[in-house]
């Protein structure tokens, strides 16, 4: 969706992209709070520089970039980890659905991965975004993208074996 | 299915689960504003460090001063404004919040939420984040570069006269009687609460109730110190001074949202 030009074109933008935001940062973060955390600080940013923003060709995509790098720094800086302390449980309440047991095992082992490594995964694999675009994204080569993408996720697959099958039991049976 | 395609699965089924969003637009957005304002200002900052230091000696060209970027003020908070409670694991041997009935729960959690609003229109620029704390009515995390602080506001029934400043007085506790007009005084604390660490409230009497307004220090953590409240005395005055802090404070005092309250505020 082309993002309107305008100040008041970014109250639509953000509305429309805020929960796919949400849900990118959920997986980089792990936890529901600090996710949100991320994605208003993301869309602060993007008020910040609306008109480079609204300028851009891909504007969604300008948006992931400066969730990404926002996760990283925040990362490095410590301060979600902090924030975090001060909450109950990393994973936060254990939502009612069947597939609990795969969420809190792919959190745990997304976890696992470094951030960079656990941003290009997300990116790859959820955002679906090219190599050579999350190499761009994270100023990285392509080379160092693919193999940490490999390596990740044949990680990934093999903590996410058992709980998979329940999960795809439970959704095939419908329980 | 190939492990791609099951972890791409299984991140889809994650998310699914994921509690609903509340609109974060209208923080964001006032968030946004601060960064904007926050960013104008260190540009007119560094410019005029090298005004200074190249022209020393002088004078401003007329007309300069107009030119300054001004902030614009912020919009008041919209309601929608919901912000996510801080909730603290008690700590060892800590009793659990009593519970109190659902409607009830809901009335306070409004309140904080109202109030963290107003706290966060009137502090000063420098704080960026106010939040209330889930179901500790008088607690508040506050965030101001990059650190956390614990905010207090107790509105407490109290029958006992306004209290005085301590008539000894030593390093480690300040204490001055302030002139908030309309006959209205109150008490302001600047406590050390550590080596050249402070605490700062502000307290007075409201109607029947007594009302504290305090920032702590930020407690140390394995990387960094503790570091002294970011809000003094002039910040709470300020506050104190609004009128819609003191709307706040008379409906807590008809409504009280604490139990009648003995011991020292701010704690």
């Amino acid at each position: 969706m082309p993002a309107p030009h305008g100040s008041d074109g970014f109250e639509e933008f953000a509305r429309a992209g805020q929960q796919r935001l949400y849900r990118t940062a959920y997986l980089l973060c792990g936890d529901a709070e600090t996710a949100r955390d991320l994605t208003q600080t993301t869309l602060a940013k993007l008020f910040q520089h609306w008109r480079k923003v609204a300028a851009a060709d891909h504007p969604h995509a300008y948006a992931k970039t400066v969730l990404t790098r926002t996760f990283l720094a925040e990362r490095r800086r410590g301060l979600r980890d902090l924030l975090a302390f001060t909450r109950t449980g990393g994973l936060g309440p254990a939502p009612l659905a069947a597939h609990a047991d795969l969420r809190v095992t792919l959190l745990a082992a997304l976890a696992e991965l470094p951030p960079r490594a656990r941003a290009m995964v997300v990116l790859r694999y959820w955002e679906d975004l090219s190599v050579e675009t999350v190499a761009s994204l994270l100023r990285c080569s392509e080379s160092t993208v693919k193999s940490q993408c490999s390596r990740s996720l044949a990680r990934l697959r093999d903590r996410l074996g058992e709980a998979h099958l329940y999960a795809t039991d439970h959704h095939a049976t419908g329980s | 299915m190939d492990d791609e395609t099951i972890v791409k699965s299984a991140m889809d089924r994650t998310t699914d689960d994921l509690p609903p969003l509340p609109d974060l637009v209208p923080l964001a957005i006032r968030q946004g504003r601060r960064r904007v304002a926050r960013a104008r200002l260190a540009v007119v900052a560094g410019s005029f460090a090298v005004v200074t230091a190249t022209a020393l000696g002088l004078t401003l060209l007329p007309g300069t001063a107009s030119q300054v970027p001004i902030p614009a003020a912020p919009p008041s908070p919209s309601p929608s404004a919901y912000r996510t409670p801080v909730t603290l694991e008690p700590t060892p041997g800590q009793q659990p919040p009593a519970r109190v009935p659902d409607a009830e729960r809901q009335r306070l959690a409004d309140f904080q939420q109202r109030a963290a609003a107003l706290l966060d229109e009137l502090l000063p620029d420098s704080v960026t984040d106010v939040r209330p704390v889930a179901d500790h009515v008088r607690q508040y995390r506050i965030t101001a570069g990059g650190r956390t602080f614990p905010l207090f506001l107790s509105v407490a029934p109290a029958d006992d006269e306004p209290q005085p400043c301590p008539s000894v007085q030593d390093k480690r506790l300040t204490c001055s009687m302030v002139d908030l007009g309309g006959g209205r005084t109150a008490r302001a604390l600047k406590m050390m609460m550590g080596p050249d660490t402070y605490g700062y409230e502000v307290g007075l009497r409201h109607g029947r109730s007594r009302a504290s307004l305090s920032v702590t220090a930020a407690e140390p953590t394995k990387t960094q110190p503790a570091v002294s409240s970011p809000v003094t005395t002039e910040a709470l005055l300020t506050v104190v001074r609004d009128r819609r802090f003191t709307d706040l404070l008379t409906y807590a005092d008809e409504h009280p949202v604490q139990k009648k309250d003995t011991s020292v505020v701010g704690g």
